[in-house]
């Protein structure tokens, strides 16, 4: 399998071990520095395959090793408590049991009076579609997990299997996934900021950012015929190019947008009435942010945390991107976050305009070849991880998506339960929570 | 202060400045349209059916035709890329949102019109308002086979006005074409939720009302005639032969899946997923079970979906329903007997395939029937031969005859939907 004997390689490299040692290389993994990222299981011919995967702020590292049925394994929970959701899903996924779970932690889940959660999703069910679907009806199962933000869904499919199956997507491909990852995110964004302010009660900035958010979705309408779920990313590059004709209207729209939103997100930032209402609630301290969650929530308690900055985003750096920090970890401090990364997505999607090459868009492939791979994307709210297996044939043998909202989950918990029962709707939204991932 | 950084947008906006910008939208440049085929090229590959992710597309090599379940279509296109002879591709026609079902059927090749006329004669003698709506949509499935505007336009007047002679005549050779088609499309809605099935049955308890006929003895033709009295009703506020009630019934059931949706899901916002599950479970018990609205509902539902699938005859598994069901029909009315057992003998697998399918098909079907009187959801789906529509432009000719009348505005109508959603 490709990526498998690289160690210290390129991001994502995987490393196979016994079951008796993988509670040591954990331990060892934490002291340098390594958080966990996700874990998954899959059947195979000998047993059952457990896959660990650890991120540091370039890389990703993930652990292989194999279990019969039946056998217990240790549970990796003492040491990342954050691993206690992936083991739920891997206990129901394919059955596997483990032992010398912190249980003391189970706490934080079944002590809370008033929030019960349900780690049930329609996830592991399109993600048993691969059985179903080839890998290239698989990008349209893929995109349909989210809403909003279902065109990184697709973009996290295809580079997980294209990643998998060793094929490189050409530079100008590269660039428009930026770019309509990039404005997928601008309206992400403006659409959680939406939310925050129709919770507030200020419904005229609630329509204002909808409406600031038209345009964008209409330039989604003109590029590829659909506001929402684009269809534009496919194994290989990307479906359909977008004109020069149409990066200008797009550079263009941005522009006239940037005033109209800054005296939008002015009032976020600064409004009296806003501020009382999301300062100082929802406080998410930076311990707990930096072990338990990722996205604009740990970034907004100066945890630097960001899945752009890993190594298989280069391209980034190209286009001069910083991570936005904010320290107070409370929900104005999120909510700066999410106006501060729209102008910083404006910026970055006018250079890759300016920057972006001419050629093709997308690589022909016959068939895949048989590899695995491990991608982290940054998603509107949070980090997304995809991990594929893929075989020789058209058909991928394992696809696994840890969404933000399940990377998020611990801290969402904890957050809530410290916060006065009167503040938990609005610091829920401020934690940007994604209903499709997870159910309430 | 920050207080006041919003007084000055309030200034603003109270002065009289609009916010908003209430203009149209703008038309958008590819949009995302129908898949229409190039009936030429097509080559009966099945390569599109392979890869359609979630099996919108029917390709029957034996009956040459290339069926596109519309609903189910997510226009994404993957069709067009993967096949070999290039002969579909996306077009600029937006699909609306409907609440029934929409089966395109074409047929690749030479058009299988033949003997229409002759099969017209033994049909017209046992006219019931059942089979006008089968012979109606029979008309329709039959006429399936080029895009022609023409085509559509002349169902549309066909469905609308039920003219006896044509559609009776129409309903030998439809019926089997349609069945064919219906069964096509049939096997696609299996798996989908039919709001058509909904719309069929609130068409049912108003064809009841509007029937005049007897109450069938057998729970189908009960059904048929309510689709049929329906589809009257809605069509015309003359009247209603029994020829045209027959025709309609006929055409209705076999194939105007698109049609239906208009009338039937404008008329009641039923929810299209209770009904299909609700009608499968029913389907599957009703045919032996009295005459409940409901169930005559679900019938004409199966019976609808039965006529669709009419030659499937390979389907045995619904074999003893069939049989079932022609007993049933034989213990009816002359008139009524005697529609619904032609119908029915079409049906008999269907019905039984029909339940096997699901009721999603039947459901669709019956809401064709009822979307089929509707010009508006017939001009934009219907698919038709040539045939059919010299034949329906005969049928239409007494356009003044049916004048759309939604369910909603029939109280009882209503009330029936709400108990039968109810019972669901």
């Amino acid at each position: 399998m490709k990526n498998n004997t690289e160690m210290s390689g390129g991001s994502g490299s995987f490393l196979s071990i016994e079951a008796c040692e993988l509670l040591d290389q954990v331990k060892t993994l934490k002291e340098d520095g390594w958080r966990f990222c996700q874990a998954c299981a899959d059947y195979v011919e000998d047993g059952i395959e457990l896959i660990y995967t650890f991120e540091n702020a370039a890389k990703l590292l993930s652990l292989k090793t194999v279990v019969e049925e039946e056998q217990a394994v240790d549970s990796i929970t003492f040491v990342f408590w954050t691993a206690f959701d992936a083991e739920l899903d891997m206990a129901r996924d394919c059955g596997v049991r483990f032992k010398h779970v912190a249980e003391e932690h189970l706490r934080d889940f079944y002590d809370v009076a008033d929030i019960s959660y349900s780690a049930e999703s329609i996830r592991s069910d399109m993600e048993a579609l691969t059985a179903h679907r080839d890998y290239r009806q698989m990008m349209y199962v893929a995109e349909r997990m989210a809403g909003t933000s279902s065109f990184g869904h697709s973009l996290g499919y295809c580079m997980a299997v294209e990643k998998a199956s060793g094929i490189e997507v050409p530079v100008r491909g590269q660039y428009l996934r930026i770019i309509l990852m990039e404005l997928s995110r601008i309206q992400s964004h403006l659409y959680w900021l939406s939310s925050v302010a129709d919770r507030i009660g200020f419904e005229s900035l609630a329509m204002g950012f909808l409406s600031v958010r038209e345009p964008i979705l209409t330039m989604f309408d003109h590029i590829s015929g659909n506001r929402i779920m684009l269809s534009l990313c496919k194994v290989g590059g990307m479906k359909k190019d977008i004109s020069q004709q149409q990066l200008e209207d797009i550079r263009n729209t941005l522009e006239n947008l940037r005033e109209r939103i800054q005296a939008l997100t002015l009032l976020i930032k600064e409004d009296a009435s806003i501020r009382r209402r999301l300062e100082g609630i929802g406080i998410l301290d930076g311990k707990t942010a930096e072990a338990f969650c990722r996205g604009p929530a740990a970034r907004g308690s100066a945890v630097m945390t960001d899945a752009r900055m890993d190594e298989n985003w280069s391209l980034y750096k190209t286009l001069g991107f910083v991570p936005i920090i904010e320290e107070a970890g409370d929900g104005l401090a999120r909510c700066r976050v999410a106006v501060e990364e729209i102008y910083q997505s404006f910026t970055l999607v006018e250079n890759a305009i300016e920057k972006i090459p001419e050629g093709d868009i997308c690589t022909e492939i016959k068939t895949l070849s048989a590899g695995e791979a491990v991608i982290r994307l940054e998603q509107p709210d949070g980090q997304a991880v995809y991990y594929a297996k893929t075989a020789d044939s058209d058909y991928i043998k394992k696809f696994r998506v840890s969404m933000p909202t399940d990377t998020n989950l611990l801290a969402y918990v904890r957050v809530m339960k410290a916060s006065d029962p009167v503040d938990r709707p609005l610091t829920s939204l401020t934690m940007d929570p994604c209903r499709n991932n997870v159910e309430w | 202060m920050s207080f006041f950084r919003i007084n000055g947008s309030l200034i603003k906006n109270l002065l009289g400045r609009k916010p908003a910008d209430y203009e149209p939208a703008e038309g958008i440049n590819g949009i995302r349209g129908r898949i229409a085929i190039d009936t030429g090229s097509c080559a009966l590959c099945g390569e599109c059916e392979t890869h359609c992710i979630v099996g919108a597309l029917r390709v029957d090599s034996e009956e040459e035709t290339w069926e596109i379940n519309r609903m189910q279509c997510i226009l994404c296109g993957e069709c067009t890329e993967i096949c070999p002879q290039e002969c579909l591709h996306m077009s600029d026609d937006p699909m609306e949102p409907e609440f029934a079902v929409i089966a395109d059927v074409y047929h690749i090749g030479e058009e299988v019109e033949t003997n229409l006329q002759e099969e017209e004669k033994p049909e017209e003698e046992s006219l019931d308002a059942a089979e006008a709506i089968d012979e109606k949509s029979e008309d329709e499935e039959a006429v399936e086979e080029d895009k022609a505007a023409d085509d559509s336009d002349e169902e549309v007047e066909e469905q609308e006005d039920a003219s006896k002679e044509t559609e009776e005549a129409e309903e030998g050779d439809e019926e089997s074409e349609e069945t064919e088609e219906e069964q096509e499309s049939e096997e696609i809605e299996e798996a989908e939720e039919d709001p058509a099935q909904e719309s069929e049955e609130t068409e049912e308890p108003g064809d009841e009302e509007a029937d005049s006929e007897d109450e069938p003895e057998s729970e189908e033709e009960k059904i048929e005639e309510e689709s049929d009295g329906e589809e009257e009703t809605e069509e015309s506020e003359e009247p209603v032969e029994p020829e045209e009630e027959e025709d309609e019934v006929e055409e209705a059931e076999a194939d105007e899946e698109s049609l239906q949706e208009a009338e039937e899901s404008q008329e009641e916002p039923e929810d299209p997923e209770g009904e299909p599950e609700s009608e499968n479970a029913e389907e599957s018990s009703d045919e032996e079970a009295g005459a409940d609205d409901e169930s005559d509902v679900e019938e004409t539902e199966e019976e609808e979906a039965s006529e669709d699938e009419e030659d499937i005859s390979e389907d045995e598994e619904e074999a003893d329903e069939d049989s079932e069901t022609e007993a049933e029909d034989d213990g009816s009315d002359e008139c009524s007997e005697e529609t619904e057992e032609s119908e029915e003998a079409e049906e008999p697998e269907e019905d039984a395939e029909s339940e096997e399918s699901g009721e999603p098909e039947v459901e669709t079907e019956s809401g064709e029937e009822d979307a089929s009187e509707e010009e508006e959801a017939e001009a934009e789906s219907l698919q038709e031969e040539s045939d059919d529509d010299t034949e329906n432009a005969d049928a239409e000719a007494p356009s003044g005859e049916e004048i759309k009348k939604s369910p909603k505005n029939n109280p009882k109508n209503s009330k029936r939907r709400r108990k039968n959603r109810r019972k669901r």
